[in-house]
C-alpha cells in the first residue's frame, strides 16, 4: 500500500527560516494530488521531504505506514520527475532510464523489457539511442517521466514538469499526464504553481501559501467554496474581484456600495449572520463569470446592477474580458462573445450576488454561509 | 520625442576625422621612434681630438684603475666605464657584435667563460705590432691561461688567482699538532702525507672533523695541479689524462672518510666557514675578501694559508683582451697602453698592491721579495701577498681550450657527484668521456 | 509625423545604393583600420614570424653568435638524431617527469575540488586558497626552496624522514638521477595541483544540482554518483588539463634549472646529476646560450615543436574518440 501521511510537518533551515509548518496530509493509495500555491510557499520543500531529499525537521512521514523521516531516497519506493528533467546529459535515453535499475543490479533482460515498454507507451522509442541535447524540450520530459516509470515505485514525485513547455505542449501533456495516472494506478503527487493545471489534473489539491497549508479539497469545493481570500484569489481565471466596503442595511436589505450603486444581496443569504457585521467593514469577492451585460441577466440581478466604464475589452474568441472602471474602482467581467461591450462603453452590469463571497477584512477568512470545509 | 540631427553635429564632422587620423599618426610615430631609440648606452662624452676609450665591467675598481692611470699617465682620451653585469656579460658581447654596436677596447674576460670567447677569434693578438707584448714581462703561471689555442697573448690577466690551501688555526692547532704555516707545509708534503694525517683526525675526533668541507674544492685542486690539457692539439679529448688521477686522489679521501659533502658555495658550506668542523678550505687569491671574511666575521686571527702539497694551482682569474672590431685602432691602441701600465709596469703593480692587496702579472715583482712588505692580513695574522707570491712560484696550469666550459661546468661537478655516490674513477671516466663526446660535437675523438 | 518619419526610411537605402560620397564612413574606417593595426602586426611579425622563419634557417648552419654563419646542411639534425644520446635522453626525461607528475596532480586535484566543493566545510575558503598559493609562486623561489627542503645532509625532509624512521640514512634526493626526478615531479606537483583544482571545481559547479538529485533518487550512493556521473560530465575540463599539462610539461624549464642550478644546490651539471633532469628546454637552453651553438640549438628547438605537435594531436585524436563511444 502507498497512501502517504504527512503529520505536522515542519521544515526548517537554519538559523531562523521556517519554510513549512504545521502540515497534515493524507494521500491515499492511487490517488492524484496536487501542492499548488505561489512561488516560495513550500510547496517544493513538501515534495522533496517526501522524496528525501530534505531532511524533516519535525513531524513524522509514513509511506505505506513505515516510518520514513530517516529513510534514504533510494529506499523510499519513489520516483521523482524534476522540473528541469535533471537527465544525466552524458548518458543516452535508455541509459538515463535503465540507471536506477543498472544500480540495483536488476537483470539486463529485465531492465530491456522494461525500459522498452515505458518508451513505447512514451511514444520514444526511436529516441532510445540519443543523448538528451539532442532532443526537445517535450521529449525530454518524456524521458524523465520514463526514467521514473521504469522503477515501477509506489509513489511518483512530480515537481513542475510542464512549467518549462511552451503553452500547447503543456496543454497536451496534461491530458497525457492525467492518462498515463490512470493506467499506472499509481499514487501521483504533483507540485505546481499554476492553478490551471492543479484544477484540471487533481483529484484532491492542496493549496498552500508561506509554508502552511490553506485548503485542502477537491477542485470544484475549492472554487465554490474557498476558506479564505487567497484562495478564492488564487482558484479562477481571470482572479476573482474584491472590494473592500462596508456592509449596510436598508429597507431593501444587506447591501454594498459600489461607486454610487447600491448592490444587493438576494434574500436567500440574507439571514441572522450578517447581523453580526451590519455596518462592519467587509470584502467582497466576485467571480469575473458571475458579472454580466446582457439584457437577460440585467433584468434578473436587477438588484446589483452598477454602472461603469469600459477602459479595456479583450476579445478572446470564446468570451470577452471587460476591464470595468467607475470612480477609482475596479472591476473584470468575463462575459459572452455576443457582447456589445467596446473599449470606452458606458455599460451597466449585472452582479450576481448569490454567488458572491465575502471575507473578512482582517484574517481573509471567509465568513459563514459561503465557508468551505474546515483546513 | 524624435531626435534630430541638428546641423552643428554635421558641421563637425570632417574636422572629428581629421583630428583622429592626425592623432593616429602622431601615435604611430612615436612607437616607432621610441623603439629607434633605445639600446645605445651612454653618448661618448665630447671629442675635441681626444680618442674614446671604453670599458664594460661588472667590478668598478676597474675603473678607477684607469682613473688612476690617467692621473699617472695623462693620456688624451675620454674614458668611459660601462657596468655590466658579469652574468650578461658575454651575451652582452654577442650582442654588440652581432648589432654591431660599439665593443669595449677594454673586455674582461673571467675564467668560467674565456676558453669560449677566445676561441671566438675576436681579440686582438697583442704580441703582433702595434701593441709589442714581450711574454717574458709576464709571470709563466699565467702565461697558458693568457693564451688562445693558436699560441696567441690575447690578454693579461688582471688580478691573478693563484690558490693554496687556507686552514683554521685551532683546528690546525688540535689535530694537526700545529698551527704555523712552514711547519703544517713540511708535515703535508704530498697528497698521501695529507690523507694519513687526515684519517688521523678522523679518529681523534670521532668523525666529526673533517679535512676538506666539500668533494668540489678537494677534487677542484687535485685536478688543476697538473697541466694536461682537456683536448689534444688535433682536437682529441684528452680528459682521461687530466682529470683521472686527481679524481682517484679524491676518490681515496672521500672513501677516507676525511672529506666533508657539503655543496661548494651552498649555504651549509657558508656555515662551515665558522662551523669549526673543516679545517682546510681552497683558497685563491680573492677568496678571503669574498668568501672568508663575510662568512666568518668574527674570524679574525684564526686563519692561516699553505702552499698545498703539489704546489699551488689557479682558481679563477680576470683577464683584460681587446675586441678587434672596438672603436678604432687609436682607441684599441689606448687601450693596450692602459693594460700595459696596469699589468705590465712597476707603478702598476704598486698600484695593485696598493688598492687590491694583490699581485699583478708583472713576472719581475715575484722575484722581490720586499714588495709586498708589511702587508698583514688581519684575519691569516699573515703576509698574504707573499705568501701568495711564494705559491704563485710553483702553481701549475693548463691550456685554455673551448671546451672548457663543458668540463668545468658539466663534467667535472657529473664527476663530483659520481664520486660521493661510489662510483668508481673508471667508471666516472667512461661516463665523462662519452658526455664529452656527445656535448662537444666536433672532437675528433 | 509618422508619415515623414516613413519617408525618411525609404530614401535612405536609395543614397547607399548610388556612389558613395567622399564622406562616406566605409571607405575611410577601411584605411584607418591599417594604421591601427600595423603596429600590432609589426610587433608579430618581427617578434614571432621572422624569428620562427630564421630559427629554422640557422638550423641549418654552424653559428656561435660571434663569427659568420656556415651553411652545414643538416649535420646538426644528424648530430641530433644518431650522435648525441642528450636528445632522447631529454626526451625520455620530459616524458618520465611528465608522466610522474600529471597524473598524481589530477588525482589529487581531483580529490581537492571534490572536499572543497562540498557545502558546508570549515575553513573552506582558506583551504582552497592553501592549495592554490603554490601556483602563484615564481619557479625562482620554488626551486630554492625545493632545494634547501631537500638537501641531503641538511633538508628538512630527510630529517623529519629519519626522525620517523621511515628511512635510515638521508636519501641523496639531488644527488641521485631517480630521487632528483621524483624531487622534480613533487615540486611540480605542489605547483600546479592547485591550479587544477580550480578548474575542476568550475567544473563541477557546472553540474546543476538536480542531476545529482535524481541520482541520489535512482539510489547512486557516493562513490558511484563520483564515478559515473560528476566524472563524466568533468571530461571537457580534464581533457583541457592534460592536454595543456602535456604541453607545459613539454615546455618544463624553470623549475629543473632552479632546482639544480641555483646557488644553493651545489655544483651539478645543467640537468641535474647525470642529466636526469634535463628536459628539452634547458638542452635548448644549454646549446644555444650556453655553449654558443645556435644553429644546433634551432635544430633542437624544432624537433621539440614537431614532438610537442605530435603528442598533442595524438591526445586530441583518443580523448575526441572517447566521446564518441
Amino acid at each position: 500500500m502507498a497512501n502517504i501521511s504527512l503529520k505536522n510537518i515542519r521544515k526548517v533551515y537554519p538559523p531562523d527560516v521556517t519554510a513549512v509548518d504545521g502540515f497534515n496530509l493524507e494521500i491515499e493509495d492511487r490517488r492524484f494530488v496536487v501542492l499548488v500555491g505561489p512561488s516560495g510557499c513550500g510547496k517544493t520543500t513538501v515534495l522533496r521531504m517526501i522524496a528525501g531529499l530534505e531532511e524533516i525537521t519535525g513531524g513524522e512521514l509514513r509511506i505505506g505506514g513505515q516510518l520514513m523521516n530517516e529513510v534514504p531516497p533510494k529506499n523510499r519506493d519513489i520516483a521523482m520527475v524534476f522540473q528541469n528533467y535533471a537527465l544525466y546529459p552524458h548518458m543516452t535515453v535508455f541509459k538515463n532510464m535503465s540507471f536506477s535499475l543498472e544500480l540495483r543490479k536488476v537483470p539486463k533482460a529485465e531492465i530491456k523489457r522494461r525500459v522498452e515498454e515505458a518508451a513505447r507507451i512514451l511514444d520514444i522509442e526511436r529516441l532510445l539511442h540519443r543523448k538528451p541535447k539532442a532532443l526537445s524540450g517535450g521529449q525530454r520530459q518524456r524521458v524523465a517521466l520514463g526514467r521514473a516509470m521504469v522503477r515501477e515505485p509506489a509513489v511518483f514525485l512530480l515537481d513542475e514538469p510542464l512549467s518549462n513547455l511552451d503553452a500547447k505542449l503543456r496543454a497536451s501533456m496534461r491530458t497525457e499526464l492525467i492518462k498515463l495516472h490512470r493506467r499506472l494506478e499509481t499514487t501521483f503527487v504533483y507540485v505546481t504553481h499554476d492553478q490551471t493545471e492543479a484544477m484540471t489534473m487533481g483529484e484532491l489539491i492542496v493549496v498552500m501559501k508561506d509554508g502552511f497549508i490553506q485548503q485542502i479539497d477537491t477542485p470544484q469545493n475549492l472554487y465554490d467554496r474557498p476558506c479564505n481570500a487567497f484562495v478564492a484569489g488564487f482558484i479562477g481565471n481571470p482572479q476573482m474581484n474584491f472590494m473592500n466596503g462596508v456592509l449596510e442595511r436598508d429597507e431593501r436589505g444587506f447591501h454594498m456600495a459600489f461607486a454610487k450603486d447600491r448592490i444587493y444581496f438576494p434574500k436567500e443569504r440574507q439571514g441572522g449572520w450578517m447581523e453580526a457585521y451590519s455596518g462592519k467593514p467587509v470584502k467582497l469577492g466576485v467571480r469575473p463569470e458571475d458579472i454580466y451585460d446582457d439584457e437577460a441577466s440585467l433584468d434578473k440581478y436587477g438588484d446589483a446592477v452598477i454602472n461603469a466604464h469600459v477602459e479595456v475589452s479583450e476579445l478572446m474568441g470564446s468570451e470577452v474580458y471587460l476591464y470595468l472602471e467607475r470612480e477609482g474602482m475596479n472591476l473584470t467581467a468575463r462575459v459572452g462573445p455576443g457582447t456589445t461591450s467596446r473599449t470606452g462603453d458606458k455599460v451597466k452590469v449585472a452582479i450576481d450576488m448569490g454567488k458572491a463571497h465575502l471575507f473578512d477584512p482582517e484574517n481573509e477568512n471567509a465568513l459563514s454561509d459561503r465557508q468551505g470545509k474546515d483546513d | 520625442m524624435r531626435i534630430r540631427k541638428g546641423k552643428g553635429n554635421t558641421m563637425k564632422q570632417p574636422m572629428k576625422k581629421y583630428f583622429s587620423a592626425a592623432l593616429c599618426l602622431f601615435a604611430l610615430s612615436t612607437m616607432l621612434f621610441a623603439s629607434a631609440c633605445s639600446n645605445t648606452g651612454g653618448a661618448d662624452s665630447g671629442g675635441d681630438g681626444a680618442v674614446d676609450v671604453v670599458m664594460w665591467g661588472w667590478g668598478e675598481e676597474w675603473g678607477f684603475a684607469f682613473e688612476a692611470y690617467m692621473e699617472a699617465e695623462a693620456p688624451d682620451v675620454n674614458f668611459e666605464y660601462v657596468a655590466v653585469d658579469g652574468d650578461e656579460y658575454v651575451q652582452k658581447l654577442q650582442a654588440a657584435v652581432s648589432a654591431g654596436t660599439r665593443l669595449p677596447d677594454i673586455a674582461a674576460l673571467e675564467m668560467d667563460s674565456r676558453g669560449q670567447l677566445m676561441s671566438l677569434g675576436i681579440f686582438e693578438n697583442l704580441e703582433s705590432p702595434p701593441y709589442g707584448l714581450d711574454r717574458s714581462e709576464i709571470m709563466d703561471f699565467l702565461i697558458p691561461l693568457c693564451t688562445n689555442s693558436e699560441g696567441q697573448v690575447v690578454g693579461v690577466e688582471t688580478q691573478p688567482a693563484p690558490g693554496g690551501l687556507a686552514y683554521r688555526r685551532e683546528l690546525a692547532k688540535e689535530y694537526l699538532g700545529t698551527d704555523d704555516p712552514s711547519e703544517l707545509e713540511s708535515k703535508l708534503q704530498t697528497w698521501d702525507d695529507f690523507i694519513a694525517l687526515g684519517k688521523e683526525v678522523k679518529e681523534k675526533s670521532g668523525g666529526k672533523v673533517y679535512m676538506f668541507a666539500s668533494i668540489d674544492e678537494a677534487a677542484f685542486i687535485l685536478t688543476s695541479q697538473n697541466s694536461q690539457p682537456f683536448v689534444t692539439e688535433d682536437g682529441k679529448s684528452n680528459l682521461t689524462a687530466a682529470l683521472k688521477g686527481g679524481f682517484e686522489t679524491t676518490k681515496e679521501m672521500y672513501d677516507a672518510g676525511i672529506v666533508d659533502v657539503l655543496g661548494d658555495q651552498t649555504p651549509a658550506w657558508n656555515a662551515s666557514l665558522s662551523g669549526g668542523e673543516h679545517i682546510f678550505y681552497a683558497c685563491p687569491t680573492w677568496y678571503p675578501f669574498y668568501v672568508i671574511e663575510p662568512n666568518d666575521p668574527e674570524g679574525i686571527g684564526q686563519w692561516g694559508i699553505i702552499s698545498p702539497p703539489g704546489g699551488g694551482y689557479n682558481m679563477g682569474g680576470t683577464l683584460f683582451g681587446i675586441p678587434s672590431e672596438a672603436g678604432t685602432e687609436a682607441s684599441r691602441l689606448e687601450a693596450w697602453k692602459f693594460i700595459k701600465w696596469l699589468t705590465l709596469s712597476e707603478a702598476g703593480a704598486e698600484w695593485i698592491r696598493d688598492n687590491w692587496d694583490s699581485a699583478s702579472s708583472y713576472k719581475p715583482i715575484y722575484s722581490d721579495p720586499g714588495f709586498f712588505e708589511g702587508q698583514v692580513n688581519p684575519y691569516f695574522e699573515m703576509n698574504l701577498p707573499e705568501a701568495f707570491l711564494r705559491i704563485s712560484q710553483d702553481v701549475t696550469t693548463r691550456p685554455i681550450t673551448k671546451y672548457d666550459t663543458i668540463v668545468v661546468d658539466e663534467l667535472m661537478p657529473q664527476g663530483y657527484r659520481d664520486i660521493e655516490a661510489g662510483k668508481s674513477v673508471d667508471e666516472i671516466m667512461a661516463g665523462l668521456e662519452k658526455s664529452f663526446k656527445e656535448q662537444a660535437g666536433d672532437l675528433k675523438g | 509625423m509618422k508619415e515623414k518619419s516613413a519617408r525618411n526610411i525609404i530614401i535612405t537605402p536609395a543614397t547607399n545604393s548610388r556612389k558613395p560620397r567622399r564622406g562616406n564612413k566605409p571607405g575611410k574606417r577601411n584605411r584607418y583600420a591599417i594604421f591601427f593595426l600595423a603596429p600590432y602586426i609589426a610587433g608579430v611579425l618581427v617578434f614571432w614570424i621572422l624569428p620562427i622563419l630564421f630559427t629554422f634557417a640557422i638550423s641549418f648552419t654552424k653559428w656561435d653568435g660571434f663569427n659568420a654563419m656556415q651553411f652545414i646542411g643538416i649535420e646538426n639534425y644528424k648530430h641530433l638524431f644518431l650522435e648525441d644520446g642528450r636528445f632522447f635522453k631529454s626526451l625520455f626525461n620530459t616524458v618520465v617527469i611528465m608522466g610522474l607528475s600529471i597524473p598524481v596532480t589530477l588525482v589529487l586535484a581531483l580529490i581537492f575540488a571534490y572536499i572543497l566543493s562540498g557545502k558546508a566545510l570549515y575553513a573552506k575558503r582558506f583551504l582552497q586558497l592553501g592549495v592554490f598559493l603554490p601556483y602563484i609562486m615564481t619557479p625562482v623561489a620554488v626551486g630554492i626552496i625545493f632545494a634547501l627542503l631537500f638537501d641531503q645532509h641538511y633538508g628538512f625532509v630527510n630529517r623529519i624522514l629519519m626522525y620517523l624512521h621511515i628511512i635510515q640514512s638521508p636519501l641523496p634526493w639531488l644527488g641521485n638521477e631517480w630521487l632528483a626526478r621524483i624531487t622534480l615531479a613533487i615540486a611540480l606537483i605542489w605547483m600546479y595541483c592547485g591550479y587544477q583544482m580550480i578548474l575542476l571545481m568550475s567544473g563541477m559547479s557546472m553540474i546543476s544540482e538536480d542531476v545529482y538529485d535524481a541520482a541520489r533518487i535512482d539510489g547512486a550512493n557516493t562513490r558511484q554518483v563520483f564515478f559515473r556521473i560528476t566524472l563524466p560530465l568533468l571530461k571537457g575540463v580534464l581533457v583541457f588539463v592534460v592536454i595543456t599539462s602535456l604541453i607545459g610539461g613539454f615546455q618544463l624549464f624553470d623549475e629543473p634549472l632552479l632546482l639544480f642550478n641555483s646557488s644553493l644546490s651545489g655544483k651539478f651539471p645543467i640537468g641535474g646529476p647525470d642529466n636526469a633532469a634535463l628536459t628539452m628546454s634547458l638542452f635548448f637552453y644549454n646549446e644555444s646560450y650556453t655553449n654558443f651553438n645556435f644553429g644546433y640549438g634551432a635544430a633542437i628547438s624544432y624537433m621539440m615543436f614537431v614532438v610537442i605537435a605530435l603528442i598533442s594531436f595524438v591526445s586530441m585524436k583518443i580523448m575526441d574518440r572517447g566521446d564518441r563511444l
